[in-house]
């Protein structure tokens, strides 16, 4: 039980505003339609999740119906609230007692700042695929004003995220959550730097295995880097689509979950685009999967490719050690 | 605090279902707020304990639902059968009931716990078919909006004319629970109609413990008079026996006698045992030990113990002599005429009895005191008119009773006992009297084990035991030559008390009850005027034995070989021969396990006698009275 | 099956812990609960309530399911009884042989799939480690009291310890944190609750410095569930037995450990480190499963698996927690005062003694009983016993004060040599206990031991008769020695009923020839026991010469100790003749010069007045005097209505009651004025006693009631036997004697 590995996660929120769901989505390989046949939770729904190697994401699916949710701020509640690393609370955006949901937000603010000061707030304005397209934005912004004005005495910092189990936003938001708790992730990003520039690719991309949430991609380090760095290396962010990462992460899942059908195991995947792109999935380590994304520059015949695609294999394998080094440092 | 019928009473019962907004809670209780914690006002009111603390057990994960889950609280035992369907058309495609029963936690609930579970299952099975609970809720908040109107409906097919039944249920599991409470702790059973088909229908039953395997060799004695309850409808096993369950038969001879097949005689005995219908004894025998326990005590301190006794062991010998003149004039019809209303002193005597009725033993003195006594004198008032002598029942004093019983001691046989104690047990049934001490626990059976010299040989040099199973066969070659000679006057009460069975047995598919005890008591008394006829002459070599300390073995011989019965000792031929040696690789197997007398003469079907000769030729053997 | 045998029933061992990361099995044994499914009741019962509902049906499966307990619970006994072990009844497997197998709950598929990622934990009892983990920890309202939840017939016992909010573990800042209800039903709760509110208490003065360090560990909760599988009908007297015996004392052994050193939290710790440690090594070099790597490492874990493996082959438990020894046992009954029915088994080798019932009161020896399924409760018992933890932990003089003195006159036989015994118990050779045990003999009461100790240690022996008596008993407790009468070669040994012959015979014929291969062989030595054609005999008789004595004394308490002889005792009550009666009416005639009416009825009422007047010390109001007399007037009315019946009818023979020409005085103790008059007469008129003999006559007149043995006398008010014998000759007409064990 060493302390400093185990993250403590609460997933908050009224009953049926969707928090199994999207556990189960994201860490149980379910497809969103399966979800349609969960049954409600039961008061707290406690799993162990092994991360990245030697994290384990302590997640706490707490049930919303009111019973419970009297007890987690009452009797239970130095039980519940002690030692969070992170709340998510997730509202339903077409609830019909917004009030109640904030009346509950608060509680468990103010047990927060009680029992877990330095606990990280997300707030994940959920079942968006409900809300038109053209008004989701505005409403976001509506509510996360609101709700940080409501959290501002708490000196709490809200990260509010739009999602939706069916699309990627879901990933996204997770995979952002995730890595707030990953402690060496500079580490990650400069090792991805120097691997990058040894194999000069357009881009890398580190999913985390289980989950296939993005760890990591230099395209992310660029953008956040593009302050300093002025001058941009081929395929800038804006050009491709913002929400690729977490398209890939649903495409790779599926396929993952297809091939798993078939008893078989994803190891690597190299795919030839037209447009003379090459992807190559690999797995990086015992935790991580590695894309690698690149234009090749001649259209030689295949022969040259199929040699590339070793050479590439080899160098993942390669980088290996690196990243496994990085995942045991604690 | 108990049931009249010995049931813990229920201390309350609530109905409680997951709401898929508010969560677990309670819809109806009884009685009212018996269980608190449901608003946090509630928290200091007295009550039995605080739901919200232990909701998660009452409505547990689904993985733990649909078995039978009892857990503690503060004093008391919530025993309930959380049910939990899935189902798309719920509106969080679960459904989640349980039916609560509280009870005092040192409470043995296992009466309840069937039927709780039947319960759980059944309203699990209506719910299924027409959502009959979830259907309840005004605002049908326990199904997801598309599928409301289909549960309805589903509702309308599956319960035809549901409208008339659907009203009484609106308000009905709040007045079911308060009638299960009502009825159960008042009745200990209850039949409530639910609609047209179905209705909650329990009634607790006693959980008796198992009854252990009897043996071939015990004697049942009845502790009520089951004959009264046998109709058509009876195991037909159970019929035939029945009559032959007379306190004198074993296991084993009852089933010959009915002849029903041994292992559903023994089955049958056994149910009559799980049902205390039945004690064990052991065969009553001359040659029987006896001593007393440490209870005997009681005797003089136990209330109305002693009494019982006297009441029970007033000799038949001298009715029966009377009845002997008696029977043949007896007419069926008045020998039909059963026991219970024959308006007879004795009758009343036992009906006293019913004062003890947790005790099976008095019942058992209730059993057959009239059984014995009331034909006697139904018979004596028929034929009144019909110059005959007066005579004379004495009934025994509690003290002399006292002295027979502490007189009983290891080391001597019941005849033995008998030959020196006459006078006083002029007016006692020595079969009924043995009977009261050993039932009631202030004597004791001492049983009688061989063990052959030769097993305990090889057993102590630690030799397979299977090689003196051959020295045996070997000895039989000269235990053949070496003729027998047992005295002439054996085996006269071995056969009587055989041919006993047998008259009763011819007697009872005749006539019906209580006649055969008369029967029995006939016997037996006429068995021991026998024995009290030969005891005479035996008397002599008895003492004379006495004297002499050496060898107690041989001598012990004698002693049963007058008391016991054999073959009279004539010259053996082949075929006897052959089963002889049969007998003696059964003998010999039996031996190994250090079985005693009993069980082997029951096994082998031999007299004791019998058996006694054959353990003379399998060489030196010691008897060990324990 | 009955209570007594032993059968603990017990199917496994779990901790389920509960810190701010949320609750969990820390560690299960044994491991083979991993495979086991919950098992249901009984397949044809729950068949049988499925589909149809009537009472007919109910009755039928309920006797199946008799039927079929019978094979069950039959197997169970005679595996036991069949054990070749003397005590150690069913071997250390059993318990899990007893497990049965459940073909699998059905799982909805998205459940198995969920299982695929939670497989790498395994299951427990076919239940997620997760679900368990919660089921098992409840909320602080159900903890410090006992828990007891059971799904099907699967009963999980426990004691649940939480840490107060202010992280200590002290109970009594418990009950102060807690609301005015929940501290009520703690404080003067009669049943578990209560009882261990109690006990707390009683734990609490053990912890006497103030100071403790505040465990800021992250434990919020611990709780050691025993997972019992108990026959239906036993179920609350097995669990009871474990709760009271086991869990409560150590529990709270536990929580004193956690609330001194934190010990719990430490181990618990360490376990999880090395399950991680585990899990981090590739399956490939692993050449040892999880729970043996545990074992190698942890106390903890080392502390459970003893305690299943001795628990369930009812053994005692001798503990290591955190370093220090603690035994546990559920106590055997091996010691009867009265025979049990015929159909009631018990432990081969058990004794038969009404001495038995001496040591019942102290509590400490659980005594067998006669019927199968009494419905006696443990919890006096468990009181008793909890005495006997004190006396186990650190001996307590007036502990012991309240336990009859009777003890002090019973010899003590060991069931093993000195030496191995004191090796066992793990005494320094040099500490009073052990020179204690070294000076035992059968042959002795403890009195006698003591006066020697004293003689041979005066001076420098730190023994007082207290601590003597409380050895003795501690002794007895922990299977070490069976107390006894002291064995004399004048005393009456006969073969006791319950002798072990079937059972144990093969096996002990040749033990017996090992230990006395010069005197005959155990067959023929019982045989010599058992006397024919004449009462039993001392067993001096016996002995064929003087130097054979002390070897055929050595024999008897070898048969003693398996239960094979037992000591017929002497019991006498007072027997007033007809004559003395009439003597005495006379007597009074003359004073009162007023005329009784004679006749059998009066003698009749005299004699019920000495029933009766017993009847006041047994029940507490005189009102059941009357009930008395009046149970002896119904059948007195009864037998005369009818005679009047007979009458009636013409020439019926008569039937009269032999009329009672003697009384036997059934407590002299309390004699009635009428008694005292007969016991005057007898004692100076009748047999004109020398007044010395009167003064011992006197001494002996409260125990002629057929309670106590005349053999135990001659020790307790030292008479000689030569004074005993010449009194009951000279009253030899006036006394009863029976002899029984």
């Amino acid at each position: 039980m060493s302390q400093s590995s185990r993250k403590k996660l609460l997933l908050m929120g009224r009953s049926g505003s969707g928090k199994s769901s999207m556990r189960l989505i994201i860490f149980s390989n379910y497809s969103a339609f399966d979800t349609r046949r969960l049954g409600a939770t039961i008061d707290v729904e406690h799993s162990h999740l092994r991360f990245l190697g030697n994290m384990t994401l302590n997640l706490w699916d707490c049930g919303g119906q009111d019973v419970f949710m009297d007890n987690y701020f009452t009797s239970q509640k130095d039980h519940i609230f002690k030692m969070v690393q992170v709340l998510i609370h997730v509202f339903d955006v077409e609830s019909k007692s917004i009030n109640k949901d904030i009346d509950i937000f608060v509680k468990a603010l103010t047990n927060l700042q009680q029992f877990s000061l330095d606990a990280k707030i997300f707030v994940l304005l959920h079942k968006m695929d409900l809300v038109q397209i053209d008004k989701r934005a505005e409403l976001f912004h509506i509510m996360m004003d609101r709700l940080q004005k409501i959290s501002n005495p708490y000196q709490f910092k809200l990260v509010g995220f739009p999602t939706s189990i069916w699309d990627e936003s879901l990933y996204k938001a997770w995979s952002l959550i995730v890595c707030s708790l990953i402690p060496n992730m500079n580490l990650f990003n400069s090792s991805l730097l120097k691997l990058n520039k040894i194999l000069d690719a357009d881009e890398i991309i580190l999913f985390e295995k289980t989950t296939f949430l993005v760890i990591s991609s230099t395209a992310l380090i660029q953008h956040q880097m593009q302050l300093q760095a002025s001058e941009s290396t081929p395929g800038l962010p804006d050009a491709l689509d913002p929400k690729r990462f977490e398209k890939i992460s649903n495409i790779i899942k599926t396929y993952k979950q297809s091939t798993s059908k078939l008893r078989a195991n994803f190891l690597n995947l190299v795919i030839r685009g037209s447009n003379g792109l090459q992807f190559y999935i690999d797995v990086l380590t015992d935790n991580l999967f590695i894309m690698i994304v690149l234009k090749s520059h001649d259209d030689d015949s295949k022969f040259v490719n199929t040699h590339e695609d070793l050479v590439i294999l080899d160098n993942i394998k390669a980088a290996r050690k690196w990243f496994e080094k990085i995942e045991n440092t604690k | 605090m108990k049931t009249n019928d010995g049931f813990v009473p229920i201390t309350a019962i609530f109905y409680a279902v997951f709401h898929p907004i508010q969560g677990t809670k309670i819809v109806h209780q009884v009685p009212e707020d018996a269980i608190g914690g449901l608003t946090e006002i509630e928290q200091d009111k007295d009550v039995l304990f605080n739901f919200d603390t232990v909701k998660n057990y009452i409505i547990p994960k689904p993985h733990l639902c649909n078995r039978l889950v009892s857990f503690k609280i503060k004093e008391h035992k919530v025993v309930g059968f959380p049910v939990n369907i899935e189902g798309s058309r719920y509106a969080r495609n679960s459904f989640n009931f349980n039916f609560g029963f509280v009870f005092p936690y040192s409470a043995n609930t296992m009466p309840y716990e069937a039927a709780i579970a039947r319960m759980g299952k059944m309203f699990q099975a209506l719910e299924e078919q027409s959502n009959l609970l979830s259907r309840l809720d005004k605002e049908q908040i326990f199904f997801s909006g598309e599928h409301e109107n289909l549960a309805l409906g589903s509702a309308i097919e599956y319960t035809p004319g549901h409208e008339r039944i659907q009203k009484i249920l609106m308000l009905s599991i709040e007045s079911l629970i308060h009638q299960v409470y009502q009825d159960l702790n008042n009745y200990s059973e209850c039949c409530i109609p639910i609609d047209s088909a179905t209705s909650v229908d329990i009634k607790l039953f006693p959980v008796l413990p198992p009854p252990v395997d009897l043996h071939a060799y015990q004697v049942p004695v009845l502790t009520v008079k089951l004959h009264l309850f046998v109709d058509v409808a009876c195991d037909p096993t159970m019929i035939r026996i029945l009559p032959y369950i007379n306190g004198v038969n074993s296991v084993r001879r009852i089933s010959e006698l009915a002849d029903a097949d041994y292992s559903l005689t023994k089955q049958c005995i056994q149910h009559l045992m799980h049902y205390q219908c039945i004690i064990l004894v052991d065969i009553f025998q001359f040659s029987n030990i006896y001593a007393p326990t440490n209870r005997i005590g009681e005797f003089l301190r136990a209330k109305g113990m002693a009494e019982d006794c006297q009441a029970y062991v007033v000799s038949a010998n001298s009715l029966a002599d009377f009845n002997s003149l008696l029977l043949s004039s007896l007419t069926p019809q008045s020998a039909a005429t059963p026991v219970h209303d024959a308006p007879s002193g004795l009758a009343a005597l036992h009906s006293r009895d019913n004062l003890y009725k947790s005790n099976p033993i008095s019942n058992s003195t209730s059993a057959q005191t009239p059984a014995s006594s009331s034909p006697y004198l139904r018979s004596a008032i028929g034929s009144a008119g019909g110059g005959r002598g007066r005579l004379e029942i004495k009934i025994p004093s509690k003290a002399s009773l006292f002295f027979l019983f502490r007189l009983l001691s290891q080391g001597q046989t019941l005849k033995e006992w008998y030959i020196q104690h006459q006078k006083q047990l002029q007016n006692i049934d020595i079969r009924r009297f043995i009977n009261f001490g050993v039932i009631r626990g202030i004597i004791y059976r001492v049983h009688t084990y061989p063990i052959l010299e030769s097993t305990t040989r090889s057993l102590e040099n630690h030799e397979p035991a299977k090689n003196d199973v051959n020295r045996l066969i070997a000895h039989l070659e000269r235990g053949l030559r070496r003729s027998k000679d047992q005295s002439e006057n054996s085996g006269a009460i071995k056969t009587i008390l055989i041919d006993n069975g047998d008259g009763t047995g011819v007697k009872e598919k005749r006539t019906v009850s209580f006649n055969y005890h008369v029967g029995t008591s006939r016997r037996a008394s006429d068995l021991i005027s026998e024995s009290s006829l030969r005891t005479e002459n035996v008397d002599l070599d008895v003492f004379e034995s006495e004297s002499d300390e050496s060898d107690t073995g041989e001598h012990f011989n004698t002693g049963r070989g007058i008391v016991l019965s054999g073959p009279k000792g004539e010259k053996l031929t082949e075929s006897e021969q052959l089963e002889d040696l049969e007998d003696l690789r059964k003998l010999a197997e039996l031996l190994k396990n250090f079985q005693h007398f009993d069980s082997i003469c029951t096994e082998l079907q031999k007299p004791r006698g019998d058996v006694e000769r054959l353990l003379d030729r399998m060489g030196e053997y010691s008897i060990i009275n324990a | 099956m009955s209570y007594n045998l032993p059968n603990p029933s017990l199917v496994g061992l779990l901790l389920a812990v509960s810190t701010h990361n949320g609750p969990q099995i820390v560690y299960h044994y044994p491991p083979e609960l991993g495979n086991q499914k919950l098992l249901l009741l009984n397949p044809d019962e729950e068949a049988a309530n499925d589909d149809d509902f009537d009472d007919e049906d109910y009755v039928e499966d309920d006797s199946k399911s008799m039927s079929s307990e019978t094979s069950a619970t039959n197997d169970v006994g005679a595996k036991f009884l069949d054990k070749s072990s003397d005590l150690a009844g069913v071997d250390a497997d059993a318990g899990s042989t007893k497990l049965k197998k459940l073909n699998s709950a059905t799982t909805e598929d998205f459940k198995s799939r969920k299982e695929t990622d939670s497989s790498t934990k395994g299951q427990i009892l076919g239940f997620e480690p997760e679900i368990l983990a919660e089921m098992l920890s409840p909320p602080r309202e159900m903890c410090n009291c006992r828990f007891d939840i059971m799904l099907e017939s699967m009963v999980f016992l426990g004691l649940p310890i939480h840490a107060q909010p202010d992280g200590s573990w002290r109970p009594q800042k418990a009950r102060s944190f807690r609301t005015a209800a929940r501290s009520e039903s703690v404080g003067h709760g009669v049943s578990a609750g209560g009882s261990v509110g109690h006990r707390g208490s009683v734990d609490d003065t053990i912890d006497e410095e103030p100071s403790e360090p505040k465990s800021q560990s992250a434990l919020s909760m611990f709780n050691l569930v025993f997972v019992m599988n108990p026959p239906k009908i036993e179920r609350s007297y097995r669990t009871d037995e474990m709760f009271y015996y086991v869990i409560l004392k150590l529990m709270f052994i536990l929580r004193y450990e956690q609330h001194k050193r934190n010990y719990m939290w430490e181990q618990v710790k360490l376990i999880s480190h090395l399950k991680e440690e585990f899990a981090a090594t590739p399956p490939e070099d692993r050449d040892y499963s999880l729970s043996s790597y545990l074992l190698s490492g942890l106390l903890l874990c080392k502390m459970m698996n003893h305690c299943f493996a001795s628990l369930v082959a009812s053994r005692v438990a001798h503990l290591n927690i955190n370093n220090k020894l603690h035994s546990f046992q559920i106590p055997l009954k091996m010691e009867f005062h009265s025979l049990p029915e015929v159909s009631t088994p018990y432990v081969p080798g058990s004794y038969l003694s009404s001495t038995a019932s001496f040591l019942g009161e102290t509590g400490l020896v659980a005594i067998g009983e006669t019927v199968r399924y009494s419905g006696s409760s443990l919890i006096d018992q468990v009181l008793g016993t909890d005495i006997a933890d004190e006396q186990e932990d650190d001996l307590d003089e007036d502990e012991y004060l309240t336990s009859s003195d009777e003890l002090l006159h019973l010899g003590l036989l060991l069931w093993d040599d000195p030496e191995t015994i004191i090796k066992e118990i793990k005494a320094k050779s040099s500490s009073p206990i052990a020179t204690f045990i070294r000076m035992i003999r059968p042959t002795e009461s403890l009195l006698k031991v003591y006066s020697r100790l004293e003689e041979n240690y005066e001076g420098r022996n730190d023994l007082n008769i207290s601590s003597v008596r409380e050895f003795a008993l501690h002794l007895v407790h922990w299977r070490k020695a069976r107390m006894i009468p002291p064995l004399n070669t004048r005393g009456i040994y006969i073969i006791s009923p319950m002798a072990p012959i079937g059972s144990r015979f093969k096996r002990d014929i040749a033990k017996f020839n090992l230990h006395f291969p010069t005197i005959p062989s155990l067959p023929l030595f019982l045989k010599s026991l058992s006397t024919r054609s004449k009462k039993p005999r001392q067993f001096a008789t016996i002995i064929p010469s003087k130097d054979h004595k002390d070897i055929y004394l050595l024999a008897l308490a070898w048969l003693v100790r398996y239960g094979y002889a037992t000591q017929l005792h002497t019991y006498i009550w007072l027997k007033v003749s007809r004559k003395i009666k009439m003597k005495v009416e006379e007597e009074l005639e003359m004073e009162l010069g007023k005329v009784l009416k004679r006749g059998s009825k009066s003698y009749q009422n005299n004699s019920e007045a000495s029933v009766t007047e017993n009847k006041i010390q047994t029940a507490v109001d005189n009102s059941s005097k009357q009930a008395g007399a009046a149970s002896a007037e119904t059948i007195e009315d009864e037998i005369d209505k009818l005679q009047r019946r007979l009458e009636n009818a013409q020439n019926a023979p008569d039937i009269v009651m032999e009329d009672d020409s003697d009384t036997i005085l059934v407590d002299p103790g309390r004699a009635s004025n009428m008694e005292r008059r007969w016991i005057n007469q007898i004692i100076h008129k009748e047999c004109e006693l020398s007044p010395e003999l009167t003064a011992v006559f006197y001494k002996l007149l409260k125990y002629m009631n057929g309670r106590n043995s005349l053999e135990l006398l001659l020790l307790k008010e030292n008479i000689t036997r030569a004074e005993l014998r010449k009194l009951l000759l000279s009253i030899e007409s006036h006394v009863i004697s029976v002899r029984h064990w």
